[in-house]
């Protein structure tokens, strides 16, 4: 039976250990502010990303007849 | 002699201090894996949301539809986390501040809720903070979500990802700070009840989309020029109807979640007002609110498969405000009137409004919501809420909802309103008709499947060829003058 921790307690060092800084650091400040940058740039990216398929894919339509193509069968991956 | 005594007595002392830091310690650690696996459980809520939505999705937008549940979690997670637990730990007193002090239930939470603060981070001296926050989260995607199947087929996914953004990470939690805390002004000043978050999840989330709707407007095809709504059949409803499965059982989680427990700290289980409960009296009321709920929903619907399961949920929604104090008894007969009246409602909002709610989410979740609380001011006036013991009452309850339906509805309307201005909100109207799977997957997602002609149910209940009715709809709506070569032979 495991009744006793066979180490010693642990120190200062281990329980205050945060990858680049403590807490209310300036380590953790600068990755909050990378995280939400990189948040909008996301945000940003889907925006564009959407925009430019949908003209595309828009304009694809046009060109084929999109009315024509309704009343056949929808394409599959075959 | 003596000196044995005094010895002994310091043992005892110290042995009884050990005990008692380590019963501290393992109430903190099983309140740990309480929260924990109620976040595990609300999982499932996002995997009904998913099927339920997809199954009710026409075959051409299927993926399309399930993506929009899955990016919310992408994006509702960090803004919840930079922003919105901030929100709820901070501005409890309403921004620009009410005036009304709220007492401190926890003190220097507001400091612990910024995401730098140690609370957020690999703390040993923290079990709860993180755990705690994750439950909220899960609330918060769960918000967001209740959104999303009422715009499905017509939203593009970007838009749908602003908008659900700004419900599941800033709207929804600012009315949560402002009523669904122990130290919100709705709670201190007004003694605010809506235990189970009726109103500030449910309510808020369907007045946001009402909002949405408006602007949005319906899929083509939806209504004929009478202004009859017609009805699109979803690919799969037992895929549907297994999603809303789900979703009860991850409701328990969430119920779950909604309370308050650390055994060294408060005497047992609290509510989110810090008011005792328990466990077993929130978890009779939602079972017996499905009951109620089945039931209202299928003779309401003269039983529809679809409304009988939604009412299901109407009828736990309309119970959750005061599913702390009724009595299962009381919560049969509330949660049947509660899927009566999303029945109505969602068929009002349908035929009358003519908005296009592909789910019912706006009559289910946000006219229910508000009902469940209105009926804690009736049926639970009196109630000493929270901390200071405050008397819930009818006006209290009315002042909240009064709060809520614009602090929802508006963000709503403007941010949808300023997506269509920038034409950012709508996908173009042919590939609405093609599927908005081929557009953005460039795809069918059952290829081994064929594929057979989309059908649509007229108004008077006939089941119809749908390409000429859409082509029609096409035509004679403002989108058929836009491009002159759709028709056309390539």
């Amino acid at each position: 039976m495991f009744d006793a921790f066979p180490y010693d307690a642990w120190g200062p060092d281990v329980a205050d250990f945060w990858a680049f800084g403590g807490a209310n650091s300036t380590g953790t400040y600068i990755m909050t502010a990378l995280g939400i940058i990189l948040f909008f740039a996301a945000m940003i990216g889907w925006v564009r990303q959407e925009t430019e398929r949908m003209k595309e894919h828009e304009a694809r339509l046009l060109k084929q007849g999109m009315l024509t193509r309704m009343h056949e069968p929808i394409p599959t991956n075959e | 002699m003596l000196m044995s005594v005094f010895n002994l007595l310091a043992d005892t002392a110290s042995d009884i201090k050990a005990l008692q830091d380590q019963v501290k310690l393992d109430s903190q650690i099983l309140a740990e894996t309480f929260y924990f696996w109620t976040v595990v459980v609300m999982w499932l809520i996002h995997a009904g949301f998913m099927a339920y939505e997809a199954g009710a999705a026409r075959r051409k937008n299927v993926m399309s539809t399930a993506m929009k549940n899955i990016l919310t979690i992408a994006v509702v997670t960090p803004t919840f986390y930079y922003f919105g637990w901030y929100i709820y730990g901070c501005m409890e007193e309403g921004w620009p501040k009410s005036g009304h002090a709220s007492p401190d239930a926890f003190p220097g939470f507001c400091g612990l809720t910024a995401p730098w603060s140690a609370a957020s981070g690999p703390n040993l001296q923290d079990h709860i903070s993180g755990v705690f926050f994750l439950a909220f989260l899960l609330f918060s995607w769960t918000t967001g979500s209740i959104m999303s199947g009422a715009l499905i087929e017509r939203i593009r996914l970007s838009a749908y990802l602003i908008l659900t953004v700004l419900l599941g990470s800033f709207v929804w939690i600012l009315d949560a700070a402002w009523g669904w805390s122990a130290g919100g002004w709705l709670t201190t000043r007004f003694g605010f009840h809506d235990a189970i978050a009726s109103g500030v999840v449910h309510g808020v989330a369907g007045f946001f989309t009402l909002g949405v709707l408006i602007n949005l407007g319906p899929r083509i095809g939806k209504y004929d020029i009478k202004g009859r709504a017609r009805t699109f059949r979803g690919h799969n409803q037992h895929l549907t109807l297994l999603g809303l499965m789900l979703i009860f059982t991850g409701f328990y989680g969430f119920y779950a979640a909604c309370l308050v427990i650390q055994s060294t700290i408060f005497p047992g289980w609290l509510n989110i007002y810090l008011s005792p409960t328990t466990l077993g009296a929130i978890a009779m009321v939602i079972t017996i609110g499905f009951a109620g709920g089945f039931t209202g929903g299928w003779f309401a619907s003269k039983g529809d498969p679809f409304w009988t399961l939604s009412g299901g949920l109407a009828g736990v929604i309309a119970v959750s405000a005061g599913a702390d104090v009724y009595h299962p008894s009381l919560a049969y007969l509330l949660s049947i009137s509660g899927a009566i009246v999303a029945v109505w409602a969602g068929k009002f909002i349908e035929e009358r409004l003519r908005l296009d709610d592909a789910v019912g989410a706006v009559a289910v979740h946000g006219v229910t919501g508000f009902y469940g609380v209105l009926l804690v001011g009736i049926f639970a006036g009196g109630y000493p809420t929270g901390i200071n013991n405050v008397e819930t009452s009818l006006g209290g309850q009315l002042i909240g909802i009064m709060t809520f339906i614009p602090l929802a509805f508006l963000p709503g309307y403007f941010a949808s309103l300023a997506l269509k201005k920038l034409n950012l909100l709508r996908v173009p109207p042919v590939v609405e008709l093609e599927g908005l799977d081929m557009a953005e997957f460039e795809q069918d997602f059952f290829p081994e499947f064929a594929s057979v002609r989309e059908r649509i149910v007229s108004p008077d209940g006939e089941i119809e060829d749908a390409v000429p009715i859409l082509i029609d709809a096409y035509d004679r709506s403002s989108y058929g003058k836009a491009p002159a070569g759709v028709g056309a032979e390539s």
